[in-house]
């Protein structure tokens, strides 16, 4: 069965873009996408998928605070953080619980980014 | 930490992370170049995208003008399977990212220059600036530059106001 996927970024057009990687290169199916941290937990809930992608500078409730609930409602939940943010927050996100961290901008017509951007999911994965 | 400190350094590094955000989102090679102003600068457009980085001494009010028919034409070579105002909804949002990413780096400049780890940046926002809604920065607050793809004709405008927080 295909592993499934939620997509949270306030910008529709990464959402775009990472609905048709995950989808089209690796064989995902996207469950949903969400705009902001509540739509994120939100969607958690309704769909349980075996991996969330999560913003951090998004409106109504930041990335950090959904990954918060997310984490106390489900602490077996496999988050990547996927934000241009730099410095202490993505430390913070991982202490809370995120499984690992991806910095944009995204650079999907790169071998070397694609190459790196599936290993680090296939490793979440993995974890247990 | 003195105002034009700021803006020299964002000024130095603001073409090289516009350029960093743009090379995630459009495949087009943009070249920018600074726009020099004197007495006031004016953001007036009905589509301006604007997003704000602050740390504990300084506020950085960042905005991307991209006229229409750029991201008309944006819209249709990217998305041509799309609706044009799908297509236009989806160039807004990627000038968003674009706009989200440099805001990003510049929190974070500010965040090493002024060694305070707390610094901020809001969630990007589209807003009509057009008429007597437009935005004016002080040319001596204010950084300012110009991009354009000339053989897609394209061009957007970037302008950064800093202001110390007292």
């Amino acid at each position: 069965m295909d592993k499934t996927v939620v997509i949270v970024d306030d910008s529709k057009f990464q959402t775009m873009q990472l609905g048709r990687f995950f989808a089209d290169v690796m064989g995902f199916k996207v469950a949903a996408t969400g705009e902001n941290g509540e739509e994120a937990v939100e969607m958690y809930r309704a769909h349980k998928p075996d991996l969330i992608t999560m913003d951090l500078t998004m409106p109504k409730l930041d990335g950090r605070g959904a990954l918060s609930l997310i984490m106390k409602e489900f602490p077996d939940a496999r988050v990547l953080v996927i934000s241009a943010v730099k410095g202490p927050l993505l430390l913070e996100c991982l202490a809370i619980g995120a499984k690992s961290y991806v910095e944009k901008p995204l650079r999907f017509d790169k071998d070397d980014f694609v190459r790196d951007f599936k290993a680090t999911v296939a490793e979440i994965l993995q974890s247990p | 930490m003195k105002e034009s400190v700021v803006r020299d350094l964002i000024g130095n590094n603001l073409v090289r992370l516009i350029t960093g955000g743009l090379q995630g989102v459009y495949p087009d090679p943009f070249a920018g170049r600074s726009a020099k102003t004197q007495g006031l600068y004016t953001v007036q457009s009905p589509v301006v995208i604007s997003q704000l980085a602050m740390s504990p001494a300084s506020q950085v009010l960042s905005f991307l003008v991209m006229e229409t028919d750029s991201m008309v034409r944006l819209g249709k070579r990217m998305l041509p399977d799309r609706p044009r105002e799908e297509a236009l909804k989806l160039v807004i949002s990627a000038n968003a990212e674009i706009l989200n990413f440099v805001s990003s780096r510049l929190a974070w400049l500010l965040s090493k220059l002024e060694n305070a780890p707390n610094t901020e940046i809001s969630p990007p926002k589209v807003g009509n600036f057009s008429g007597t809604q437009a935005f004016r920065i002080r040319a001596e607050e204010g950084v300012f530059f110009e991009f354009a793809c000339i053989p897609q004709n394209l061009a957007f405008k970037f302008a950064t106001c800093i202001q110390s927080i007292a």
